[in-house]
């Protein structure tokens, strides 16, 4: 068969890859702060080696870098839901005990006492350990991300009770990459032995009583997926031709 | 057969699911106490397809590893435990929570649900019980020559009695109030049980430590936003039609590489 033919299939190997990825993204619309990854680009590898001139192939270049355009703010009123601004990561413990980076703001008080967002990850605080509410306490999340609590009990006039600052960093500097736990980590050249990164040159902000709903522009992901499909039946064009080609040299050799 | 096929399945699944949520939030627009639901979704786990430094070709190697998502799921649903409306029934056995707290209601195997339902009604032995007959703790009884009943916003209950007989105090009603109030597990009929996300009950006088005050002769509306929901509604609806057409995209995809080839 000709080469033509493993040409085209490399690039319908290499394509499929990117709708699972385009179709993971339209499952997570509904998604609070999730983040699409950035578009793959595909680059042409050529084949080493004699005679192989003509096989060039398309191959995956860039993945996995965390698209932090930010997705739209829906009030909501709560007093622990919180959107991250701009491109502020908050800092969380992944379920391996490391510490990973997320934009989901959708915070409650665990079981435990400890302040945790909608995926079950505890909130890391500036200084580094989990964030412990005392129970009973009404919480009031500032724009920096102090925590105050106040106990009902309390006399008004007294000041709220300042439990910690929620470990925020700005990533406009630098690119984060996914973990497999859908959590943010900087690549190994950004960031420091504990995972952490340098925080950017903008102030890190939250909004109180907002959540972030999923970056994915579904109007590009329907128009990518027409794309997609188009170029899917040019590629299985191309193997049939490869197919008819073959067919007439085959008959062509036939004995008469 | 296609894996994009399946991650868009997960995302029908999940929108389905979402409906279902936001339909029981609207059934429940006139429940006296209800808490809305909010579906909480969540990204599933990445698989690693081709790893950072793998090697590519004899002389090159990826730069970056590829991560492929697989879908989205539903991780919970969420009461949101927001104050609703103060609806004024003028009926004496009527108490809303104004704040934090919950009653607490006997079930019938003895252990304790809780409740934010203030439609109190009395039965047969004067006792103060819900819609359902199940007795509040601690019970209350109002004696048979009870004229009016004055509930406090301490919860404490007093009677007046008949003819000049003076005023009687029969008890105060108490609420129990959780740290984490929506890890409570709804068990229909307006009661919630704890669980060991909600924590063990702090069992408070009204107005104190954080506990909410009773107010007698109002009710707590259901705290569902009719026109958020709506919104919601349209939402799910077109991410459901989103999934579905990448479901079909393959579907196009498939079939034309068996007529063609």
């Amino acid at each position: 068969m000709d080469r033509l033919a493993f040409t085209a299939m490399a690039s319908i190997n290499e394509r499929r890859l990117l709708r699972e990825q385009l179709n993971n993204e339209l499952a997570n619309v509904s998604t609070v702060g999730f983040k699409k990854s950035y578009d793959n680009a595909m680059v042409a590898v050529k084949a080493k080696g004699e005679g192989w001139d003509t096989r060039i192939q398309p191959f995956i270049e860039k993945a996995n870098a965390v698209s932090l355009e930010p997705g739209t703010l829906m009030a909501t009123g709560n007093t622990l839901d919180i959107a991250l601004q701009d491109k502020t990561v908050m800092g969380v413990q992944a379920k391996d005990g490391t510490l990973a980076f997320t934009r989901r703001g959708d915070l409650k008080v665990g079981s435990g006492g400890l302040l945790e967002n909608g995926s079950g990850h505890p909130i890391l605080s500036s200084e580094g350990g989990p964030i412990t509410i005392p129970p009973g306490s009404q919480l009031q999340i500032t724009d920096e991300g102090d925590i105050y609590a106040r106990n009902a009990a309390q006399p008004l006039q007294e000041p709220p009770l300042l439990i910690g600052r929620i470990l925020l960093r700005d990533a406009s500097a630098i690119t984060l990459s996914r973990r497999p736990d859908t959590l943010f980590a900087p690549y190994p050249e950004d960031a420091t032995a504990n995972g952490d990164f340098a925080t950017g040159p903008r102030l890190a902000k939250v909004v109180p009583g907002a959540l972030e709903s999923s970056n994915v522009n579904v109007v590009t992901a329907m128009v990518k997926l027409i794309d997609f499909s188009r170029s899917f039946e040019t590629q299985v064009r191309t193997i049939k031709e490869a197919k008819s080609l073959d067919e007439s040299g085959a008959s062509m050799l036939k004995a008469r | 057969m296609d894996a994009s096929m399946w991650v868009a399945k997960t995302g029908l699944d999940a929108q389905q699911t979402r409906l279902t949520v936001i339909s029981n939030n609207l059934a429940n627009v006139n429940t006296t106490g209800f808490k809305r639901d909010r579906a909480m979704f969540e990204d599933l786990l990445y698989q690693n397809v081709r790893q950072a430094g793998g090697q590519t070709a004899a002389t090159t190697v990826a730069p970056t590893g590829l991560m492929l998502g697989t879908g989205t799921r539903i991780v919970a649903t969420e009461k949101i435990h927001a104050q609703g409306n103060m609806i004024n029934t003028q009926n004496a056995l009527d108490i809303a929570i104004q704040g934090e707290g919950m009653f607490q209601i006997q079930q019938p195997d003895g252990t304790i649900a809780y409740s934010r339902d203030g439609t109190f009604k009395l039965s047969n032995t004067g006792q103060l019980v819900t819609n359902n007959g199940q007795p509040l703790v601690p019970a209350i009884a109002i004696p048979a020559n009870a004229s009016s009943i004055t509930i406090g916003q301490d919860g404490i209950v007093t009677a007046e009695l008949f003819a000049g007989g003076g005023a009687q105090q029969l008890g105060q009603v108490q609420l129990a109030r959780f740290v984490n109030a929506a890890g409570l597990q709804p068990i229909g009929d307006n009661l919630y049980k704890e669980t060991v996300a909600s924590g063990a009950p702090a069992l408070l006088n009204p107005g104190t430590q954080a506990a909410g005050t009773l107010r007698q002769g109002m009710l707590e509306a259901s705290n569902v936003n009719v026109v958020e929901e709506m919104v919601n509604m349209i939402e799910t609806q077109r991410a459901y039609e989103m999934n579905s057409k990448a479901i079909s995209a393959a579907d196009g995809m498939l079939r034309f590489l068996n007529n063609n080839m």
